[in-house]
């Protein structure tokens, strides 16, 4: 199977280095993955007969197949490819420039895996509607709760189901700053500014803080999972900046703890900070996401996991291009 | 167990006297102010005993005290929803704020306040409690669009 890997930073490396590591096993179940090219915002690596991908990740723009001038929107058209890979940087104002990556690849009929929320948030149910006319795959696994499987548990095991509500904590960042104020009674700022040192949040942190980032990924589960045709301006959001040592305080003598919560039904789209039992499986720590499918026949599915590192993303996009490999094969 | 006492000092104590005298375990005391007629108010005492025999002499016992037990059926389910709010609570009136939230059937019970001083933010903690989970709900939405507009930051369960 043909590959074009669009983005190459963290994500996108971390792929690569993947790829390379599980060789062997990917062949032994039928995954053979050969990477045509592999494009940066400037230029990118090309051989139509296969990358050696542990001579770029070594090399970089040493290596031979590197063109500076080189462009992914040609490259989908040019190149071997049956999936193009799209992992460049979210712009959820345009979606650019994976939105145009995408539908690139969609027109060609190529199958699409993405990380990247982007282009989703703006244009989510138009992609859906192009894929499925071009009897097309977009995959989209890495974008919410990066390793956790949550759209192919909603795929595959919950397909008899009706997905009734999703809640749960979608930003790895902002339950770092609540976990950390309530397990070891730092304020605010002083909780925001460790996440920053220790590389969990970014240096303008209102993405995460504000509940941007949830919403996002909120739209992303009601139009991926419920069917919806949503936007973040249908999400009610409310950040945490707000959340005091003694609100927390106070909720801790009744057994509750504050979280950053997002939750979804048919009715309501709404991320804010909420009080959740102790006890509660939404009441998890330190970086960790969780989300709770709630199902008709199944009742509440909880899973719990790494909500964002390269590797873990890059394990999401993984299981998306093996789920295309096996359709694909019609096994 | 539900009861009408006169709102007068010292009445509850002629229910929760016979309770502990016959060893029964006192769980929750409810006043319904809001549901207060004339001088008389709806109490409702929750408590476990062990077996029927120690409720009716709990009962009787009650009753010989004089007071009116209006129903023993068991409490209906109650929902509730405790509430945190931050900012200037008590300078933007927290009165109006809950007077404007609760309908028939809902109710405010414990406030716990943490006032630093008149010029800092203050917190205050308080149960909602309510016969319907969907009136619950409409007070919460209620009391969000309050504290929106009063600029007080609040969290609910």
């Amino acid at each position: 199977m043909d590959l074009i890997l669009i983005g190459f930073g963290n994500v996108g490396r971390a792929l690569a280095e993947v790829l390379v590591e599980r060789e062997a096993e990917l062949k032994g179940i039928g995954a053979n993955f050969n990477v045509t090219g592999i494009f940066r915002s400037k230029g990118g690596f090309i051989s139509p007969d296969g990358l050696n991908l542990k001579d770029v990740l070594e090399r970089g723009e040493r290596h031979p197949s590197w063109v500076p001038e080189a462009s992914a929107l040609e490259g989908i058209s040019e190149l071997p490819c049956d999936v193009v890979v799209e992992m460049t940087v979210t712009n959820i104002e345009t979606g650019e420039p994976g939105l145009s990556f995408i539908k690139k690849a969609l027109e060609e009929g190529k199958d699409v895996v993405t990380s990247n929320k982007g282009p989703l948030v703006v244009s989510m149910r138009e992609l859906l509607n192009m894929a499925e006319k071009k009897g097309c795959f977009l995959l989209y696994e890495a974008t919410v709760g990066a390793a956790i499987p949550v759209f192919a548990v909603a795929r595959e095991a919950l397909k008899h189901n009706e997905v009734e509500c999703i809640e749960g904590i979608l930003n790895g960042t902002t339950n770092y700053i609540l976990s950390r104020m309530s397990e070891d009674k730092v304020s605010f700022d002083d909780a925001l500014r460790e996440a920053q040192e220790m590389g969990y949040a970014e240096a303008d942190p209102t993405y995460d803080v504000e509940g941007i980032d949830a919403a996002c990924k909120l739209v992303i589960l009601a139009n991926g999972i419920m069917g919806m045709n949503k936007r973040i301006s249908d999400v009610e959001r409310e950040g945490v900046r707000g959340v005091t040592p003694e609100m927390i305080e106070l909720a801790e003598e009744e057994g509750y703890l504050v979280k950053h919560i997002s939750y979804l039904d048919r009715e309501r789209m709404e991320v804010g900070p909420r009080l959740v039992p102790k006890n509660s499986p939404l009441s998890i720590g330190g970086t960790f996401n969780v989300i709770t499918i709630k199902a008709d026949l199944a009742g509440p599915i909880t899973l719990i996991g790494k909500g964002a590192g390269p590797r873990e993303t890059a394990s999401a996009v993984l299981s998306d291009l093996l789920t295309i490999v096996k359709e694909r094969s019609g096994r | 167990m539900w009861f009408n006492l006169a709102d007068e000092p010292g009445q509850l104590l002629r229910i929760l006297q016979p309770i502990a005298e016959f060893g029964g375990n006192i769980r929750e005391i409810s006043h319904l102010r809001e549901e207060k007629k004339g001088n008389f108010l709806p109490v409702v005492v929750t408590f476990d005993v062990k077996d029927l025999q120690q409720f009716l002499k709990i009962k009787e016992a009650i009753e010989a005290a004089g007071v009116q037990i209006t129903s023993t059926e068991p409490h209906p389910e109650v929902c509730r929803k405790i509430v945190i709010m931050v900012g200037h609570v008590f300078a933007t009136n927290i009165k109006d704020t809950i007077d404007r939230v609760l309908e028939r059937g809902v109710r405010v019970k414990r406030v716990v306040a943490r006032i630093k001083s008149a010029e800092e933010a203050s917190t205050v903690k308080f149960i909602l409690e309510a016969d319907a989970k969907d009136k619950l709900e409409r007070t919460i939405r209620l009391l969000k669009k309050i504290a929106d507009e009063k600029r007080l930051f609040i969290v609910w369960s």
